[in-house]
C-alpha cells in the first residue's frame, strides 16, 4: 500500500513531465507514421468489423442478452476490451522502451506503464465519443442521465489497468517471456470473457465465473451505460470481487514495480 | 573558484554488487526458489566509496577500465541504485555518461532538447528561449532538425554537452564524453567547465587523460576494483596512477629463492656477476593477452636494471636492463628459441631480439621451472610509452609458437635531453648541418 502511494505522490508532483510524457508517448504512437491518427480509428473499426461480420454471417451467434440490435451491443464490449488488451501490450515493453530516459536521468520511471495507459486513453475516449454519435443518428439510441456512469468505468479502467501495467511492466525487464505470455493471455481472455457473445449462452456455474470476471465487469459496464440503462451498482456481488480483485492488483503491481525498479538500469 | 563550506555532494561507504548469472535461466530459478538459494556470483563493482565535494569544487575519477568509475557516476546521477550506503547531490544534477542514453532516436535534435528541457522541469517557452544557446553552442547546424538517429557519435556527444550545460545545473556529472570531440570543440567543453568551476558548480569528473585532471580538478580520487586507493591533490594522485599503471600492475613478488636462482642462472649465461637484487616484481602474465600451443609456459616476467639490480619501469638509452622470463617446466622442444619485441604505443616494433639469430639457443628444462635473462643496452629511442612482448618458440620446420604474451612489460622511455621528445621512433646522435651559399 505504501508503495503504491509513493508512486501516486510523485505522480501529482511531477504532473507537467507526466502530461509531457503522454503528449509525446501518443505523438510516437499515432502520429509518426504517414497516416497518423487515423490508424487510431482505422484499425479498431476494422477491428469491430470483422469481429462483426465473423458473428453475424459464419458463426451465426450475434445475439444480445436483452434481445437488442447486435451490432451496438458488439462494439460497445469490444471498445474497452481492445482499450485494455493494447495497454497491456504496450506496457509490458514500456520500460525498455523509455530505457534512454533511464539512463540518463532521475526520472520517476513509476510513471512509464501509466503514461501508457493515459496515452491510450486519449483514442479510447475520441472512439467512445465517435460510438455515441452513431448509436445515436444509426440506431436511433437516446442519451439518458445513465451516461454519465462512464466516468466510472474510466475510473476503474484505470485502476485496473495501472495494477496490471506496472506487474507486466517490470517482470519483463528481467524475464522478456512475460511479453508472449500477455499476448497468449489476451487471446484468452477475449474469447473466454463474454464480450463477443453474450453471457446468457452460460448456465449454473460457468455462468456465476464469467459474471465475476473482473474484465466482464468493464465491458458489461459499458453496455448498462449506453444501452441497458442500469446503474453499477446494481449488482452487488459483481462490485464486490471487482474491486477486491482491482485492489489487489494494484497492491501487487505498486509491490512488484517497487522492488524490482531500482535494478532496472542494472539489466537494461 | 568560489568554494563554500557547503557540501553540495556527499556519500557515506557507497557499495554496488551486481549479480551476475550464467544464465536466464538461473535467475528465474533463484527468483521461485522456495528456499531462496542462491544462484549468482556476487561482483563487487564498488567496495565502501566515501566522498564529500563542497560547492565549487571538481573532482576528478581515475582508474582503468572496470575500476568502477562510471558506476560510481552513475550512483551520483541518481541513475544506478547502490547496494548499501547512503549519497544525495543538492540541487539540479545533470549527467553526461554513457552515449546510448538520453536521446529518443527517433525525435529531431529540436524535438529532444524541448522534450529533455520539460523533464529537468523548463517549461516549452524556456527551452524556445534556450535552444538558440544550445545550438549555437553544439555547431551542429542543419542536423538539429534531424532525427538523432542520422548523428555521428561527436555530434550527438555536442549536442548532450551543449543541452546539459545550458540547463542551469548545480551539479554536472561527466563521464570520459570529450573522447569522441574533436580537438577544438574539446577545448571549448574544458573552457565551459572552468567556466562553471568559476561560477562555483560542482562538477565530478572520470577521464583517462591526466592532463585534463591535473588542470581542472581540485581534487582526485583513484579507483582500482572498486576501492577508493587514493585520495587528494590531482597532481600526486595522477602522479602514483601513473606509476602505478607502468610497472606494477598485475605484479607478485616470488619468494628469495627465486630471485637468487635469477642470481645463479644469470651467472651461468652472462658471465657477471649482478650484485644481489634487493627484490624483484615479477609480472605476472596469466591474465594477459596471450597464445600459444603450450599456454602458460611463460608464468612470470621483469625487468630490471643490472647494475643496480632493482626493478624498473622508466628507462634510459644506454642503460644496462636485463629482461627476465620465469618459466614453467616445458615438454621437450625442438630448437626452442626466445623472441623479444618492443613496440611503442601504436602497436609497431621498435626492435626484435631474437636468441637463434643471435646464437645463443636457451636451455629449457622439461622437469624443474626455469628462469631465463636477456641482457642488452636500452638503444636510442624516443621518449614515450612501450611495451615488450615475449615468447617462446619452436623452430622445427616451420615456427611454432609455444607461448606468445603481447604487451608482457610496460615501460616508460624518458630522456631528459631534447632530442628524445621529438616523437619518432629512433634519435640520431650527431647531425651536422651545413649551409652553402650558392
Amino acid at each position: 500500500m505504501k508503495s503504491s502511494k509513493s508512486i501516486i505522490s510523485t505522480l501529482i508532483k511531477q504532473r507537467y513531465i507526466f502530461k509531457l510524457l503522454v503528449i509525446r508517448d501518443f505523438k510516437s504512437r499515432y502520429l509518426s507514421s504517414f497516416i497518423g491518427l487515423p490508424w487510431a480509428f482505422i484499425q479498431p473499426t476494422a477491428y469491430v468489423f470483422v469481429i462483426w461480420f465473423a458473428f453475424t454471417f459464419g458463426l451465426k451467434g450475434g445475439q444480445t442478452a436483452s434481445g437488442g440490435e447486435f451490432a451496438p451491443w458488439l462494439i460497445l464490449g469490444l471498445i474497452p476490451w481492445l482499450f485494455i488488451s493494447q495497454t497491456m501490450v504496450v506496457s509490458s515493453n514500456s520500460i525498455s522502451q523509455y530505457s534512454y530516459l533511464l539512463k540518463k536521468t532521475k526520472f520517476p520511471v513509476g510513471m512509464i506503464p501509466i503514461i501508457k495507459i493515459f496515452s491510450g486513453m486519449i483514442v479510447h475516449i475520441i472512439l467512445i465519443i465517435l460510438i455515441l454519435f452513431v448509436i445515436v443518428f444509426f440506431y436511433g439510441i437516446q442519451p439518458t442521465v445513465y451516461w454519465f456512469q462512464i466516468f466510472y468505468y474510466l475510473f476503474a479502467l484505470i485502476v485496473l489497468l495501472t495494477g496490471i501495467s506496472w506487474f507486466v511492466a517490470s517482470v519483463n525487464v528481467f524475464i522478456h517471456d512475460m511479453a508472449h505470455i500477455v499476448t497468449i493471455l489476451i487471446t484468452m481472455l477475449f474469447w473466454a470473457t463474454p464480450i463477443v457473445w453474450s453471457y446468457t449462452m452460460l448456465t449454473g456455474k460457468l455462468k456465476y465465473i464469467a459474471l465475476l470476471n473482473p474484465f466482464f465487469y468493464i465491458t458489461e459496464g459499458y453496455r448498462y451505460t449506453f444501452l441497458e440503462q442500469r446503474w453499477f451498482f446494481e449488482f452487488p456481488e459483481m462490485n464486490i470481487f471487482f474491486w477486491t480483485f482491482t485492489l489487489l492488483i494494484f497492491i501487487l503491481g505498486a509491490y512488484t514495480f517497487n522492488k524490482l525498479s531500482p535494478s532496472f538500469a542494472d539489466v537494461l | 573558484m568560489k568554494t563554500t563550506d557547503e557540501i553540495i555532494i556527499y556519500a557515506n561507504s557507497l557499495s554496488k554488487i551486481y549479480k551476475l548469472y550464467n544464465s536466464k535461466r538461473d535467475f528465474i530459478k533463484e527468483v521461485f526458489h522456495p528456499l531462496r538459494k542462491t544462484y549468482h556470483k556476487k561482483f563487487h563493482a564498488l567496495k565502501d566509496i566515501s566522498i564529500s565535494l563542497k560547492k565549487g569544487e571538481v573532482l576528478g575519477i581515475i582508474g582503468k577500465n572496470g575500476s568502477g568509475k562510471s558506476t560510481l557516476l552513475k550512483i551520483l546521477a541518481s541513475i544506478v541504485t547502490p547496494s548499501s550506503g547512503e549519497y544525495s547531490c543538492k540541487g539540479r544534477v545533470t549527467a553526461l555518461l554513457e552515449l546510448s542514453g538520453g536521446f529518443n532516436r527517433e525525435l529531431t535534435g529540436i524535438q529532444n532538447i524541448i522534450f529533455l528541457g520539460g523533464i529537468y522541469g523548463f517549461s516549452r517557452v524556456e527551452m524556445t528561449n534556450k535552444i538558440k544557446q544550445i545550438l549555437d553552442f553544439a555547431e551542429i547546424g542543419e542536423y538539429a532538425s534531424q532525427p538523432i538517429k542520422s548523428y555521428s557519435s561527436g555530434m550527438y556527444m555536442r549536442l548532450a554537452f551543449s543541452l546539459a550545460i545550458h540547463i542551469e545545473p548545480d551539479v554536472l556529472i561527466v563521464d570520459e564524453i570529450l573522447a569522441v570531440g574533436d580537438a577544438r570543440f574539446k577545448q571549448k567543453c574544458l573552457r565551459k567547465i572552468t567556466e562553471f568551476k568559476d561560477d562555483g558548480k560542482t562538477i565530478v569528473l572520470c577521464s583517462h587523460s591526466m592532463e585534463t585532471i591535473k588542470q581542472f580538478c581540485t581534487k582526485a580520487i583513484w579507483l582500482n576494483e572498486g576501492k577508493i586507493v587514493e585520495e587528494g591533490l590531482p597532481n600526486s594522485v595522477t602522479d602514483h596512477y601513473n606509476a602505478f599503471m607502468v610497472s606494477h600492475e598485475n605484479t607478485v613478488f616470488i619468494d628469495e629463492i627465486s630471485n637468487k636462482s635469477v642470481i645463479s642462472s644469470n651467472n651461468k649465461e652472462t658471465n657477471k656477476t649482478p650484485n644481489k637484487p634487493t627484490e624483484i616484481f615479477w609480472q605476472d602474465v596469466s591474465k594477459l593477452d596471450s597464445f600459444g600451443t603450450g599456454m602458460n609456459t611463460i608464468k612470470y616476467a621483469g625487468i630490471i636494471n643490472i647494475n643496480t639490480t632493482k626493478n624498473i619501469s622508466t628507462l634510459k638509452t644506454n642503460e644496462n636492463i636485463r629482461i627476465l622470463l620465469h618459466l614453467a617446466k616445458t615438454k621437450m622442444l625442438k630448437r626452442p628459441a626466445i623472441h623479444l619485441s618492443l613496440n611503442n604505443h601504436l602497436g609497431i616494433p621498435v626492435f626484435k631480439i631474437n636468441s637463434n639469430i643471435y646464437k645463443q639457443p636457451p636451455r629449457l628444462n622439461t622437469n624443474s621451472e626455469t628462469i631465463i635473462s636477456i641482457d642488452f643496452i636500452f638503444p636510442k629511442i624516443a621518449n614515450g610509452k612501450y611495451s615488450f612482448s615475449l615468447g617462446i618458440l619452436s623452430l622445427i620446420d616451420e615456427r611454432e609458437y609455444i607461448h606468445w604474451v603481447n604487451d608482457a612489460l610496460l615501460i616508460q622511455v624518458s630522456n631528459p635531453d631534447i632530442r628524445y621528445k621529438v616523437g619518432s621512433q629512433i634519435v640520431i646522435d650527431n647531425v651536422k648541418i651545413q649551409t652553402t651559399i650558392v
